[in-house]
C-alpha cells in the first residue's frame, strides 16, 4: 500500500511535469514542442525520431473550405510530395474531435489521403487535440517547420493571401516552401512566424 | 410574351454571371452556393443586402452605405480581426465617378469562444459601414448607382465563403426629396455600435511574461466599470482566448493581457479596440493605438 502511494506520488509528479511541457508555447528558435502520436495505420511516430530531417506539421480538416483551397488546386500534394522526395518528414494531424467536421479513424484518413492522391509521410490522428492544442494549433491548416535539430523555424500560415478562393493559390507566397527552402540553404527564416489562417479546429470541448 | 421570354433569358444570364462570380471565392459550387438578384445574395446561412441612410443623394453631401448581413440561428460572420480562426469581410466598390468610399467602420464585436479558440464577430445582423461622398453629381443623372463585390465568411459547426455582387440604387436629389431611409434606424443603430475616438494616451510594458496596457480613466468614464475588453486589430500581439484582468486601483484603467505568438519589442505599437461595460448595463467601445511605456 505504501509502494502504491508512493508510485501514485511518482506519477502526478510526472504528470505535472508533462503539463508543465504543455504550458510551454511553441516559440520560434526553440526547441518544438515533443510529442509522439500514432498514425493512420496505427504505427507510433515521435518527433524526436526525426532528428536529423526538417518535419513539417500541416493541420487540416478535409470539410474546410481553406484546406479545400489547398487540395482542390493541388498545391498541398505538390508541396508534400516536391519536400517528401527532398528528405523532409510531412505529418499531417486531424485534430478533430469525434462527431465534429473533419474527425477521421484510419479507414477514412486513409481513403482521403488515397482519394486527394496526397502524400504526406504519415497522417496522425489526434481526436483528443493533445498534440493540436501543445502547439496551440488554431486553425486548418495550420503549418508549422521544425528543423533537423528540433528546432522550431516557422508557424503560421501556408501562405500570403488568407481566402478561400482557389485563384489565389498561385499568387501567393507559400511561407512553408519559403521557410524550408531558406533554412536549408543556412538562411535565417524570413518571416517565421504568420497570421495562420482558415476554419477554426475543432476540438472536443 | 415575347419580352417575357426575353427577360426570362435575360434573367437567366444574370444569374448565370452570378453564378461565375460566386465560384471562385470558395472554390467548390456546395461550398459557396447563394441565389442571386441584383441586390441580394441569399442563403441558407447568411442573407446579405446593401442599404442606405438616405432617400435621395445631393452633391456635396456625405452618407452611409452598410453591407448588411443577417445571419440565420447559429451562424457568426467576423470583425476586422477575425481572432484564432475565420476571416472579415471584403468589400470592394464599384462607384460612379461622383462617389468616394470610405474603408470599412465595424461595429464593436462580440467575443466567440469555441473551445479553447477565440473568434471575434457578430451573430444574427450585423451592418458593416462605409462613409460615401458624393461630388459633383451629372446633371442628367436621376439616381446613382452603387455596386459592390463582396465577400464574407459565415461559421457555425463549419465555415462557408460566401459572396456575391450587390447593387444599390438611389436617386439623386434632383428627383427626390432627401429624407432618411426606411434603413436610417438599423445604421443608426450601428453606428451606435461604433468605437469613438481612438484614444491615444494608451501605454503598454511587457512585465512578468505579460503586456500590461495602461489607459487613463478620464479616457473613459467616471462610472463603474463591470466589464473590460482589449480586442487587438491584428493577429500575433495578444492571445485572443487568454482571460484579461483589469484594475483602475492605480487610477489608470490597467489590462493585463497574455503575450501571442509574434514577439513584441517597445518599437510596436498596439492597436486594438477596448470596449468596456458599466455597472448600468450601457456599453461603449473607442478605437486604441498604444505605444510602449518609457523606461527609465
Amino acid at each position: 500500500m505504501r509502494f502504491l502511494s508512493s508510485t501514485l506520488v511518482l506519477i502526478a509528479a510526472g504528470l505535472l511535469v508533462a503539463n508543465a511541457a504543455v504550458g510551454a508555447k511553441p516559440t520560434v528558435g526553440q526547441p518544438a514542442p515533443e510529442f509522439s502520436g500514432t498514425d493512420s495505420n496505427g504505427i507510433e511516430h515521435s518527433l524526436a525520431q526525426y532528428r536529423g530531417k526538417f518535419v513539417v506539421l500541416e493541420w487540416t480538416n478535409d470539410g474546410c473550405p481553406y484546406v479545400g483551397k489547398h487540395y482542390g488546386t493541388g498545391n498541398m500534394q505538390a508541396l508534400q510530395k516536391k519536400y517528401g522526395d527532398q528528405g523532409v518528414v510531412w505529418l499531417s494531424i486531424i485534430s478533430s474531435a469525434p462527431g465534429r467536421q473533419g474527425y477521421a479513424d484510419g479507414a477514412r484518413a486513409n481513403k482521403l489521403t488515397q482519394d486527394r492522391e496526397a502524400a504526406p509521410s504519415a497522417v496522425l490522428l489526434d481526436p483528443d487535440g493533445i498534440i493540436g492544442q501543445l502547439y496551440g494549433a488554431k486553425t486548418t491548416p495550420h503549418m508549422f517547420v521544425i528543423d533537423s535539430e528540433g528546432t522550431l523555424l516557422y508557424m503560421g500560415g501556408i501562405d500570403s493571401i488568407p481566402t478561400a478562393n482557389w485563384d489565389d493559390v498561385p499568387k501567393a507566397e507559400n511561407y512553408v516552401s519559403a521557410a524550408l527552402d531558406e533554412a536549408r540553404a543556412g538562411i535565417p527564416v524570413s518571416k517565421a512566424v504568420t497570421r495562420p489562417y482558415g476554419c477554426s479546429v475543432k476540438y472536443g470541448s | 410574351m415575347r419580352v417575357t421570354i426575353e427577360r426570362f433569358i435575360e434573367r437567366a444570364l444574370v444569374a448565370a454571371i452570378a453564378i461565375a462570380t460566386v465560384i471562385p471565392m470558395g472554390g467548390l459550387a456546395d461550398a459557396v452556393a447563394s441565389e442571386i438578384d441584383s441586390s441580394v445574395v441569399a442563403t441558407d446561412r447568411a442573407r446579405v443586402t446593401l442599404i442606405s441612410d438616405q432617400t435621395a443623394i445631393r452633391a456635396g453631401s456625405a452618407f452611409w452605405v452598410g453591407l448588411r448581413i443577417e445571419l440565420a440561428p447559429g451562424w457568426h460572420t467576423y470583425w476586422r480581426n477575425p481572432g484564432d480562426a475565420g476571416n472579415p469581410a471584403k468589400i470592394d466598390w464599384d462607384l460612379p465617378q461622383s462617389l468616394v468610399a470610405g474603408t470599412i467602420r465595424w461595429p464593436r464585436p462580440e467575443r466567440i469562444p469555441s473551445g479553447p479558440l477565440m473568434s471575434f464577430g457578430y451573430h444574427d445582423s450585423v451592418v458593416l459601414l462605409t462613409r460615401m461622398s458624393a461630388f459633383e453629381l451629372p446633371p442628367s443623372a436621376d439616381t446613382v448607382e452603387i455596386r459592390a463585390r463582396a465577400s464574407w465568411l459565415v461559421c457555425a459547426e463549419i465555415c462557408v465563403p460566401e459572396g456575391g455582387d450587390l447593387a444599390l440604387v438611389i436617386p439623386t436629389s434632383a428627383v427626390a426629396v432627401a429624407g432618411k431611409a426606411e434603413a436610417a434606424g438599423e445604421i443608426e443603430n450601428f453606428r451606435m455600435r461604433l468605437p469613438g475616438p481612438t484614444l491615444t494616451e494608451g501605454a503598454f510594458r511587457i512585465t512578468g511574461g505579460r503586456i500590461e496596457l495602461s489607459i487613463p480613466t478620464r479616457s473613459t468614464s467616471s462610472a463603474r466599470l463591470e466589464d473590460v475588453w482589449f480586442f487587438p486589430g491584428e493577429y500575433g500581439l495578444v492571445e485572443h482566448a487568454a482571460p484579461q484582468t483589469w484594475t483602475t486601483d492605480t487610477g489608470n484603467l490597467d489590462i493585463a493581457l497574455t503575450p501571442g505568438e509574434f514577439p513584441i519589442s517597445p518599437n510596436d505599437v498596439l492597436e486594438g479596440l477596448l470596449a468596456v461595460r458599466y455597472e448600468d448595463g450601457s456599453e461603449a467601445s473607442w478605437d486604441i493605438t498604444a505605444t510602449a511605456m518609457p523606461t527609465n
